[in-house]
């Protein structure tokens, strides 16, 4: 809300410049900033008269002009039709800045000097479009800054009003809250109304068809209005907050809109058939043209504003074009009502119009102040286009807001606010605000809520009045010592636990959109099934889905950073994925991750190698390590995104928590992405359970481990997995770990076999092992293997 | 013969020292101290000399041999470096070979500092899911429907009555549902609005919520505990501000400022000249919202603070995109 201080001014009294004004408002009422006025850059323009004005000898359209402006005179040379002797205007001096920051010089025209420039309106940034200079019409002095007498040098604030203070989006509001901010006095302004015969009520007729919709409504009549202009300080006013002029008597409508905070509308009287307000539902199907020039379908959502025949205006919303105030308009029918704040609201979010009346009426105006909003526009409309206002009002509906009285104990205040003021005074700040104050009960006050302050309604929302006009500086900062156990939820510690692990393994951690394309699994191979959570109202209708994964989101990270030069890649996040659960939504924690680029950072003395299976492999592994997870295990994989002969399921604690592998080169292709993506993604919650908190301690062995190589040369098919899976049911009692160091294809071997090498380590927590007992347990498991696999040992 | 040797020392060190190459060194060492060396002839010949010259010659012998020996090693140094390092030395100024270092987050690290914090202050973290419910999301938190307040939160709806959660408010309700008072929390989390990223606006952003509820909570413990926190936060030093705000589950409400930490409360562009900068949302629980979860108003009072965690990563950092958190480029993640 745009207000200026010298239209504040108007009602309350004040001794702040704008910046202290608007610290004082925000420390008070809500963020309130001062803002750049119109006029502000206008300089070296001055009011000066005309003394004489002659034809231009060699221009028909050129006067040649004497002016006074009261450091002198001086010649200009002037275009505009408009221009006699004897008339106020305002003189640009040479040197002098006008609207847009034009700069103002002396001239020759057809060979005569102009020594500054009578200017318009337009060029002072008043209008958009100027017929002649600028003519004051009451007496100034020659010689005055005309940014003062335009207001020009006025300054403006803006005040961020919240949703629970409709009062504040009328100046009244403002200027009550600066009434009490600074202790002065708040002037509504009085109603001096001339009403003439034939009474309203003869002249038209309001019904309602359903009073929730709207309680009341007051039409009154305007006749023989004259339309035309507004006067200079109406034009000011409305500019000075943004808003253009329009006529005299839609000029008023605004100004009290914003005076009061109230929205009226004015209809061309002769346009309303049969002269007939009727308050009802719109009809599916029903249409109305807006002031806007849209024509609109209306549904029983919206309640409107008909004539004898048919819609007008959508009430609260915005008025119809049919019956709007133009220049041929002669009477008016104004209105002033009070709307039900959610069908106004309904029905401008139906029609995607907020309007300054809409906004108005869906925060609820004040009922109480209508009988005086709808006289304040009539005695406008009398005095400014010297309508006729005829006796009394249209009156419809008669509703009234309840009276709220809340008792305040001093008590609770106190014991909220700590130290808190004085009864006396928190009485007196309550009062400044409008609020009727009496003694209470039991040390407290009986509070009367005005009505224009519905969003007070309980002892809490007093004190909060008291604590904000009082200061919330004068509440003594506490840090009180509680004690409340505190328990850590071992879900969460174990995502953070993954969380650091993760990140010491050299990743790092990205966070991406919970939002997901239609077809992201598609895009991968794999399909979205119809378990994915649609959003009605997407923001991207790219993206309406829920993410079912964060593979898409993390392979385009992975596309971006290639793109830019990042190629070397290890990014993982720790996110949710969203699925449908019947009528509910199952909501699960997700760690994804991502390698790609080289497998080791670059080195002097080493080639960069490409990530691949084992790198990644090996990382998960690590992982499970670093967490003591030590029971992870394969499974087969049979997606698509992955490459079905470098990509596996992973078990953890036997259950099946992911996937990982590399990315198939088709998705690779498909995504744009760099040539190998080792990618994992592994359901959260199910490792919880396997971390263990502490582990247990044992003795630290303290006789030495006894190592033995063998390498053994079995057919390609024959996995790693196999041999060592035999080796462990060996179940050698020594035996303590194996681990492989080698894999061999070439030369060395046949064609179709592989050899492969396995370190055997022996131990024993009673004694140091003979070499006699370690090589007859290698020589037993040798021995097996052999027979197993059909293995031989390789030299 | 002492005299002799003592030539022979003098020569031998003029030679070590002054050999040019590894070859002279050898050369050197092989004339001198070699098996068939003058000063190893003299040290066999020992025991043919009578008992008291044995002695003598005998020590001086060995003084020459070690005295000749540290002169070979300085020699050998000398020359290796001046080659410019054998192949077994280190050259300290090459890179070494780096592991690949990873790291969290900004915002997980601005959370970790939060929650870190809040902890030192007795709050505990609870959690809540992000599909929510009418209800826990803006019902309870006395928002009805068609409430002006509702313009405040642009919502991605999933059907009539499920939604994304706009705050991490209704993580508030859901605690107080399922606890009796005293409730400490801290409820941390992504949120989400429905409104057109731009450089101060995320469609999914961090939230960090705190809720407390005892008997006789005051309006002053919340601003003491606020301003401890920004205090730990961004220095003892920095300078808060609470004015009155609107938050319809809240009342009295305020919004916390800090002094704008790029011109120190001088003014400029990043805090509108206003010398404050707006980081956290507080008040004292309104009624309503006790009603809403069964507590009894008259007998507990609470206070509710919430902030922007990207936000106060941003004043931190002097991030000036809020959108460059979710975009992951890892140029910026190992910036800030």
């Amino acid at each position: 809300m745009k207000v200026s201080l010298r239209w504040l001014r108007d009602y309350v009294d004040f001794d702040l410049s704008a910046a202290d004004l608007a610290r004082r408002l925000t420390e008070q009422l809500t963020e309130t900033e001062v803002v750049e006025s119109a006029g502000s850059d206008i300089t070296g323009v001055v009011a000066a008269k005309v003394i004489t004005v002659d034809r231009h000898p060699d221009a028909d359209r050129l006067s040649v002009c004497v002016v006074d402006w009261g450091a002198g005179s001086s010649t200009v040379v002037c275009g505009a039709p408009n221009v006699k002797p004897g008339m106020m205007s305002a003189l640009a001096v040479p040197g002098a800045v006008i609207a847009g920051g034009r700069k103002v010089e002396e001239v020759t025209l057809r060979g005569r000097r102009s020594h500054g420039m009578l200017v318009s309106a337009r060029e002072l940034g008043l209008e958009e479009h100027s017929d002649g200079i600028l003519e004051f019409e009451a007496a100034v002095e020659v010689g005055t800054d005309v940014r003062g007498i335009l207001g020009l040098d006025d300054e403006v604030i803006d005040v961020d009003v919240q949703p629970n203070r409709p009062d504040c989006l009328g100046i009244i509001g403002i200027a009550r809250e600066v009434a009490a901010a600074v202790g002065s006095k708040l002037r509504i302004p009085e109603v001096d109304l001339t009403e003439v015969d034939p009474g309203a009520p003869e002249l038209a007729a309001v019904e309602i068809e359903d009073v929730q919709d709207c309680p009341r409504y007051i039409a009154r009549v305007i006749s023989d209005v004259e339309i035309g202009p507004s006067p200079a300080w109406l034009r000011t006013r409305l500019e000075s907050v943004g808003l253009r002029s329009i006529s005299n008597v839609v000029d008023v409508t605004n100004f009290v809109m914003l005076e009061f905070g109230h929205p009226i509308h004015a209809f061309d009287y002769d346009t309303v058939r049969e002269h007939r307000i009727v308050v009802r539902r719109a009809t599916a199907g029903e249409r109305l043209t807006t002031l806007d020039g849209v024509e609109r379908e209306l549904s029983p959502k919206h309640l409107l504003i008909c004539d004898g025949r048919g819609p007008v205006a959508a009430a609260g919303v915005m008025g119809g074009g049919g019956t709007e105030v133009g220049d041929s308009t002669k009477n008016v029918l104004l209105e002033c009502a009070w709307f039900d704040p959610v069908v106004v609201r309904r029905g401008a979010q139906d029609l995607g119009i907020r309007t300054d009346a809409s906004q108005r009426f869906e925060r609820g105006v004040d009922p109480l102040a209508m009988e005086l909003v709808a006289a304040r526009a009539c005695a406008l409309m009398n005095e400014l286009a010297q309508g006729k206002v005829a006796r009394g009002i249209v009156d419809a509906g008669s509703w009234k807001a309840p009276a709220t009285t809340i008792e305040l104990h001093m008590e609770k205040l106190e014991s909220m606010l700590a130290p808190g003021p004085p009864k006396e005074k928190a009485a007196a700040e309550l009062a400044s605000l409008g609020f009727g104050v009496s003694d209470g009960p039991d040390d407290s006050l009986r509070v009367e809520v005005p009505s224009f302050r519905h969003d007070v309604r309980l002892e809490a929302d007093l004190i909060e009045e008291v604590a904000r006009v009082d200061g919330y500086d004068k509440i003594r900062p506490e840090v009180p010592f509680h004690s409340i156990a505190v328990t850590t939820d071992p879900a969460r510690a174990a995502r953070d636990a993954v969380r650091e692990a993760v990140v010491g393994l050299g990743f790092h951690e990205i966070l991406t959109s919970s939002f997901m394309e239609r077809d992201a699994l598609e895009k991968l191979g794999e399909s979205t099934g119809d378990e994915a959570i649609e959003l009605a109202n997407p923001m991207n209708k790219e993206m309406p889905l829920l993410r079912t994964s964060i593979l898409p989101s993390l392979l385009d990270v992975v596309r971006r950073n290639a793109n830019v030069g990042e190629g070397d890649i290890r990014i993982f996040e720790i996110g949710k994925v969203f699925r449908r659960a019947g009528e509910g939504a199952d909501e699960r924690w997700m760690l994804a991750g991502a390698l790609a680029g080289a497998a080791e950072p670059p080195a002097w003395d080493r080639q960069a190698r490409p990530v691949d299976f084992y790198d990644g492999k090996g990382v998960l592994w690590a992982l499970g390590e670093a967490l003591s997870v030590d029971s992870l295990g394969t499974a087969c994989y049979d997606g698509s995104a992955l490459d079905g002969t470098a990509a596996a399921r992973l078990l953890a604690g036997g259950r099946d928590v992911g996937a990982f592998g590399m990315l198939s080169p088709k998705v690779i292709e498909a995504r744009d992405l760099p040539p190998s993506v080792f990618v994992f993604d592994i359901e959260l919650d199910p490792l919880v359970g396997l971390l263990a908190a502490t582990g247990t301690f044992a003795d630290l062995p303290r006789y030495p481990k006894a190592r033995r190589d063998v390498a053994l040369v079995v057919d390609e098919r024959t996995s790693a997995g196999n041999i060592l899976g035999e080796i462990d049911s060996s179940e050698e009692p020594l035996l303590t770990g194996v681990d492989v160091f080698d894999v061999y294809r070439g030369k060395q071997v046949p064609g179709g076999k592989k050899s492969i090498g396995f370190t055997l380590t022996y131990m024993s927590r009673e004694r140091t092992l003979t070499d006699a007992e370690v090589d007859e347990a290698q020589a037993r498991i040798v021995a097996r293997l052999v027979e197993k696999f059909g293995a031989s040992l390789r030299e | 013969m002492i005299e002799r040797l003592k030539e022979l020392r003098g020569e031998a060190v003029a030679a070590f020292d002054g050999a040019a190459s590894p070859q002279e060194l050898e050369e050197a060492r092989v004339r001198y101290l070699g098996r068939k060396s003058e000063l190893n002839q003299a040290s066999r010949g020992l025991k043919d000399l009578p008992e008291d010259e044995r002695r003598a010659v005998g020590r001086a012998v060995n003084e020459i041999k070690n005295e000749l020996a540290a002169h070979l090693t300085a020699a050998t140094d000398r020359l290796e470096a001046a080659a410019g390092g054998a192949a077994s030395s280190v050259d300290l100024t090459l890179p070494g070979r780096r592991p690949w270092v990873g790291g969290k987050h900004p915002i997980t690290r601005t959370l970790e500092r939060l929650e870190s914090i809040f902890a030192g202050l007795g709050f505990e973290v609870a959690t809540g899911p992000h599909i929510e419910d009418d209800f826990h999301n803006f019902e309870a938190l006395n928002i009805p429907p068609d409430h002006p307040a509702r313009d405040m939160h642009d919502t991605f709806y999933i059907d009539g009555d499920r939604l994304l959660r706009t705050h991490t408010s209704p993580v508030q309700i859901r605690t107080m549902k399922s606890r009796k008072p005293p409730v400490r929390i801290i409820a941390p989390g992504r949120v989400y609005r429905n409104e057109t990223p731009d450089a101060s606006h995320g469609s999914e952003f961090y939230q960090l919520e705190g809720l407390y509820v005892d008997r006789g909570v005051r309006f002053g413990e919340l601003m003491g505990v606020l301003t401890k926190f920004l205090g730990e936060l961004y220095g003892e030093a920095i300078a808060v501000r609470f004015r009155p705000g609107f938050f319809p589950f809240t009342e009295p409400s305020t919004e916390v400022d800090i002094e704008c930490r790029i011109c120190h409360g001088r003014g400029c562009p990043v805090c509108k000249n206003t010398g404050w900068v707006e980081l956290l949302g507080a008040g004292m629980v309104d009624p309503r919202v006790f009603e809403a979860v069964g507590y009894d108003p008259d007998v507990y009072t609470g206070y509710a603070f919430g902030l922007g965690v990207d936000r106060i990563h941003m004043m931190m950092c002097g991030v000036n995109d809020i959108r460059l958190y979710h975009e992951n480029d890892l140029r910026f993640l190992r910036q800030v």
